[in-house]
């Protein structure tokens, strides 16, 4: 488990880098309800920050990519999977504590306001998943994180906007209705609407499923590329 | 016994032919120079060695046994300094170290011990809590050579440790890989820097193109072509027509001009220095005009044609 | 005449930097037209101008807060890595480069605003008003920005703080323009929010050639943005010589 171990010593090497994983999150917990939906708008909006968050996360393969550290890595009795696997369980540990002071302090700070926080908190855990396994999968098209992450910025908005988590999804034409729903963030979306219209829990399965199936194809197309 | 046995070795991309059906062993406990000008295919047949990336048809038979049967057990024992600096820039030179020898299964106190050891072997550890950023050239250099060594390899496989460094780090790196050697690592070595070859390898192997053109030691490749001689010529106007009269002359197997110098290889006792003496005097003043024994350096031209650090592989 | 060539060249390389203009051409266009699909001819209610014209306003001027990143970028690349010592080994003073830099990412960025300007007149048939002033607007607005970077470029030691103050200051302004959520009521907020920035100040401005109401607010405004490009102008030199001297 060194690359496990690692990858903490390394992320959080940089003060910077807590700064990063917390102020974004914290800071949304006090945005208050607003029209749509019912249910504070951080906590719907935050599956938006959980893709930016894996973005900075997911960097790191990117970095050992061009920096060549890989081809070393490569060279060392340890597979491709294995590196793989070891950093996505690093990061899932990492943003699962995330979530958790996340839907910890909006429970302090919108009580009863707040519907169901552990089912909250079970979707944003599952979403943290596709997320990084879509990180993973946008930094493979890349050969510099710099760019990757500018660009990814625009796309996550993009993918808000478009998912419904900006709007209802119902406000766009019919066709594109279908569409989005090809989107992660819809489904991000679509689970938090159900939690927060009170709907019964299992109707979350659908969308969870959906959304773990993403992870899995995302990690596929991500994995596929190795070296150089 | 050799430690390495590859067998018709085919690497393609795409169309390209990388690697074209090549035959090596290494035996224990050697130093094997691998030269070749840019292109040659060297890096691409250490990666495959190395059980980085697989070849397209042959076999590898690494301490014995098949290499992809047993390619994480090989990896284990192997050693790769890359071309590149390969660090974590954010993490410590130890640290570093840690990382590397956790990934081949070290751990604890071993671990610990291997680490001092290791930085003390390259003369680092003064600088163990230092990040490679605050690092010289050379440093840096050796840094990235501990990281292959953490682990003890048995064979370890160097491709161009020494690129673009002073002579003084150079001459400690190049004193390190000896010390190795005398303790029993097998080494593949491959470099643009002729004399360190001359200096450290038992045995040396020139590819070209995809292919090994020559195998030996140093003193079988010379004898080689002690045939022939090398004519140095230096001239005001080295013009295309002279070399292409040079090309001309019986016996001669390369002309390859150097600025103003002209770097003739031809066959002892042809009679050549005196007709390129004047057919040089057609062309304008002559500065200066030598014959040499061939050396390794010369080997190398005239097997590949080609100059070693022409253009240069320090990218 | 050096300033001119070193600033034409300036601008070829900007064309050839597509990452740029993915993010600060492409983005916004493909926000708009994303927005579009849901603005539906409906109309904003103070202002009283369709929605997609404001959606088309807002845009335009939230992607300039981030334009300064231009002249960031060449800062660094040509005055402070090691290219700069083949800059200062040129026959032309150095804050003639910065000179140029300034100007080819403010012509630039300018550019680039009219062109998402022009989809959203050609496609969404915005009303922009009188483009004339549209321009002289943008120009002013878009150089200001251009000011503020470089200014923390050349003010903060470390690059990457520059970056981050960068980032926050686009993203405070958008706040404080309450493009994201509206910010509570009273004086002090709505005084924020129409002239603490030069988002809100360039929208006053926009909205004001737009309607032809709420003149006043637009001169206070254009009164605001000349100040602020003279201070920081000055802060800019000042910066200047004590970094690339």
């Amino acid at each position: 488990m060194t690359i496990f171990t690692f990858v903490f010593k390394r992320f959080f090497r940089k003060k910077s880098n807590i700064v990063f994983l917390f102020v974004l999150p914290i800071g949304s917990v006090f945005i208050p309800t607003a029209a749509w939906p019912p249910i504070p708008l951080g906590f719907h909006y935050y599956s938006l920050l959980l893709l930016l968050l894996a973005a900075r996360l997911g960097g790191i393969t990117l970095e050992d990519r061009t920096n060549k550290t890989l081809l070393r890595l490569s060279a060392s009795p340890i597979s491709h999977f294995q590196y793989l696997f070891q950093n996505l369980l690093a990061y899932t540990v990492i943003l699962t504590v995330v979530n958790l002071v996340f839907v910890f302090l909006g429970v302090i700070v919108h009580g009863e306001n707040l519907p169901s926080p552990i089912l909250l908190f079970i979707i944003y855990t599952v979403f943290s998943m596709t997320a990084l396994g879509f990180s993973l999968a946008w930094y493979s098209l890349f050969r510099h994180m710099e760019t990757a992450f500018s660009i990814l910025g625009g796309v996550i908005v993009l993918m808000g906007m478009l998912g419904g988590v900006m709007w209802p999804v119902e406000a766009m034409p019919e066709y594109l209705q279908q569409a989005v729903m090809l989107l992660p963030t819809y489904w991000a979306a679509e689970s938090t609407l159900i939690v927060a219209y009170g709907t019964q829990a299992k109707d979350l399965g659908t969308p969870l499923v959906v959304m773990i199936l993403f992870c899995i194809a995302f990690l596929l197309l991500g994995s596929r590329r190795r070296l150089t | 016994m050799a430690i390495v046995h590859m067998k018709d070795i085919v690497k393609r991309y795409s169309s390209h032919i990388v690697l074209d059906n090549i035959d090596l062993d290494i035996a224990y406990g050697e130093i094997l120079g691998l030269l070749g000008p840019n292109g040659a295919g060297k890096t691409t047949l250490i990666h495959a060695l190395a059980g980085i990336h697989g070849f397209d048809s042959g076999a590898i038979e690494v301490f014995g046994k098949e290499q992809k049967a047993n390619l994480l057990e090989i990896k284990r024992q192997i050693g790769l300094v890359t071309q590149e600096i390969t660090l974590f820039t954010d993490l410590t030179a130890k640290e570093n170290l840690a990382f590397f020898g956790g990934v081949y299964g070290l751990k604890g106190e071993k671990l610990k011990k291997r680490i001092d050891e290791t930085l003390e072997f390259v003369g680092l550890s003064e600088h163990a809590r230092k990040l490679p950023a605050k690092f010289s050239g050379g440093m840096k250099r050796r840094l990235n050579i501990a990281c292959a060594l953490v682990h003890r390899p048995k064979f370890l496989i160097m491709d161009e440790p020494t690129v673009g460094i002073d002579p003084q780090s150079r001459n400690h790196i190049l004193e390190t890989i000896r010390q190795l050697n005398q303790q029993g690592t097998t080494i593949l070595y491959t470099t643009h820097y002729i004399e360190e070859i001359q200096n450290l390898a038992s045995r040396v192997v020139i590819m070209d193109q995809g292919h090994i053109i020559a195998n030996g030691t140093i003193d079988e490749l010379v004898k080689k072509i002690q045939y022939e001689e090398k004519i140095k010529l230096e001239v005001a106007a080295p013009t295309d027509d002279l070399l292409e009269r040079l090309r001309k002359l019986d016996g001669v197997k390369q002309v390859l001009k150097n600025e103003k110098e002209i770097h003739i290889i031809s066959q002892v006792e042809s009679g050549n220095l005196d007709r390129v003496l004047s057919i040089a005097r057609e062309f304008g003043g002559i500065h200066s005009i030598s014959a040499e024994k061939p050396t390794l350096e010369d080997v190398f031209l005239t097997l590949t044609g080609k100059r070693l650090r022409d253009g240069g592989e320090e990218e | 005449m050096m300033l001119m060539k070193a600033s034409y060249f300036i601008f070829r390389r900007m064309l050839r930097d597509y990452i740029g203009m993915a993010i600060l051409l492409l983005l916004p266009i493909a926000l708009i037209s994303v927005l579009a699909l849901i603005a539906d001819g409906a109309v904003s209610e103070p202002l009283g101008i369709p929605m997609m014209d404001e959606v088309a306003v807002t845009m335009v001027f939230a992607f300039i807060m981030f334009g300064g990143f231009y002249t960031m970028e060449y800062v660094r690349g040509d005055l402070m890595s090691s290219m700069k010592w083949r800059i200062y080994s040129l026959p032309y003073g150095i804050h003639n480069h910065a000179y140029a830099i300034l100007i080819s990412c403010s012509l630039f960025n300018v550019l680039q605003s009219l062109l998402v300007v022009f989809y959203t007149i050609f496609v969404y048939n915005v009303n922009w008003g009188n483009l004339g002033i549209v321009f002289f607007i943008i120009l002013l607005v878009t150089a200001v920005i251009q000011l503020v970077f470089i200014n923390f470029v050349l003010g903060v030691k470390k690059y990457k703080t520059a970056e981050r103050l960068g980032t926050g200051f686009g993203l405070a302004c958008l706040m404080l323009g309450e493009v994201w959520f509206p910010l509570p009521d009273g004086p002090f907020f709505s005084f924020l929010s129409t002239y603490s920035n030069p988002f809100s100040l360039g929208q006053n401005m926009i909205f004001a050639t737009i309607t032809g109401e709420n003149i006043e607010k637009a001169i206070i405004s254009l009164v605001i943005f000349i100040a602020l490009a003279l201070v920081l102008a000055i802060t800019a030199v000042y910066f200047g010589r004590r970094k690339l001297i």
